[in-house]
């Protein structure tokens, strides 16, 4: 399970985890075979935690439960992996229903950014 | 003229009218009738009416209650019914409380089907001042153990027109596919709604995490996958890219205001009687 400042995300199907950092890179003259790099800073950690909302009347709720925590707040996001909880502000909220699984069955993708 | 009239009674050829004028309380009653075991048809037929014309003042009590019980073993099928009628034209002070309760109770284990039927209706064209709280409770309780399939339907209809002040509150039925305004968009197959976010990075020498901040969200924006056999259809969604803002109805009840943004219908020769078409659609206010 998933929780995001207390809140559980329903039926997490997928977490996806794109780490960055921030390096410096200079071409040095006559210096053919490499360059000056520099690790700078990090970039924070983007994931994306996607699932879908199954066997509940209130799906719509739901949905609106996650939409509604995209409001500039830090919140610890535990993936409940193993991995400690860490502070994330969640950014842009992904819907989707098919002719398959219906209308109450829609898949949500969440993305986080982690943050200081 | 004293109320309330009363009518528990017993009489088989009954016209029983009262036009009193003086004092004293007035009870009229209408008994059952014998019951019949013999071959041939009954039609026993009881009309009842309580007519008021009373303009002094005190509270009045009407009350009219009317049983058909209905012991049937034999053949043939029974048709009872009753009908009942409560109108009311009252222009003086004071709450009104009619009501009328209707019940089919039956427990039936012959062959045959059943249509039961209640039909009610409140109509009020109420001009005054007050609330009004008019209800109109159905229960359809079938408990079935034979053959046979059951269609049961509970139909209801509320109709508001109201004039004065107050509040009014009503829920639109989901629509069964998504439309945009009155159109119904066909054949949806998939709806992607993303509510996409701006969040700005600023990053912090010395390798702490970035700030991070949401600088504000754009409105929802939606991709509808869909097909149509209709060339009509394909029209109809094209002419939706006049840049007017509309109203998108979601299947699970959600709506809000949207401009269509793009419609791209599939023109693949081979596809001429499925076609399928893309259509994007942005929030808009």
């Amino acid at each position: 399970m998933v929780t995001f400042g207390g809140y559980r995300l329903q039926h997490v199907s997928a977490i996806q985890t794109v780490g960055s950092r921030i390096i410096h890179d200079r071409l040095v003259p006559s210096a053919k075979s490499f360059s000056y790099r520099s690790d700078e800073t990090a970039g924070g950690r983007v994931v994306t935690v996607s699932g879908q909302i199954r066997d509940d009347l209130d799906h719509v709720l739901r949905l609106e439960e996650i939409r509604v925590r995209a409001d500039d707040t830090a919140r610890p996001l535990d993936l409940e992996d193993g991995s400690s909880a860490f502070n994330a502000k969640l950014g842009s909220v992904e819907m989707v229903w098919t002719v398959e699984e219906g209308v109450e069955r829609p898949s949500y993708s969440a993305t986080f950014h982690e943050t200081s | 003229m004293p109320f309330p009239y009363t009518f528990p009674f017993v009489f088989d050829d009954c016209d029983k009218r009262s036009s009193e004028t003086g004092s004293g309380t007035e009870a009229i009653a209408v008994g059952p009738f014998a019951s019949d075991s013999g071959i041939g048809i009954d039609s026993p037929d009881l009309s009842a009416e309580i007519t008021p014309a009373d303009v002094g003042a005190g509270i009045e009590a009407l009350a009219l209650a009317v049983d058909v019980p209905v012991g049937e073993t034999g053949l043939g099928a029974e048709a009872p019914s009753v009908q009942a009628s409560l109108t009311e034209t009252d222009s003086g002070a004071g709450s009104e409380t009619p009501g009328i309760t209707a019940s089919i109770p039956i427990s039936e284990a012959g062959a045959g089907s059943e249509a039961e039927q209640v039909v009610g209706s409140i109509p009020i064209a109420e001009s005054g001042a007050g609330s009004e709280s008019e209800q109109l409770s159905v229960s359809l309780t079938i408990p079935d153990s034979g053959l046979g399939d059951e269609n049961v339907t509970t139909p209801g209809t509320i109709l508001i027109v109201e004039e004065s002040k107050g509040a009014e509150f009503a829920w639109r039925m989901k629509p069964s596919s998504p439309m945009i305004d009155a159109l119904a968009l066909p054949h949806v197959l998939a709806i992607r709604v993303t509510d996409e976010a701006s969040i700005a990075d600023k990053k912090v020498q010395g390798g702490s995490l970035p700030r991070r901040k949401l600088v504000g969200k754009h409105g929802r924006v939606l991709e509808i996958e869909g097909w149509t056999d209709n060339q009509a259809d394909v029209d109809a969604l094209e002419a939706l890219l006049d840049g007017v803002r509309r109203t998108f109805y979601h299947p699970n009840g959600d709506s809000f205001g949207v401009l269509v943004t793009g419609f791209q219908p599939s023109r693949t020769v081979d596809q001429y009687n499925r076609r399928l078409y893309r259509l994007a659609v942005a929030e808009a206010n």
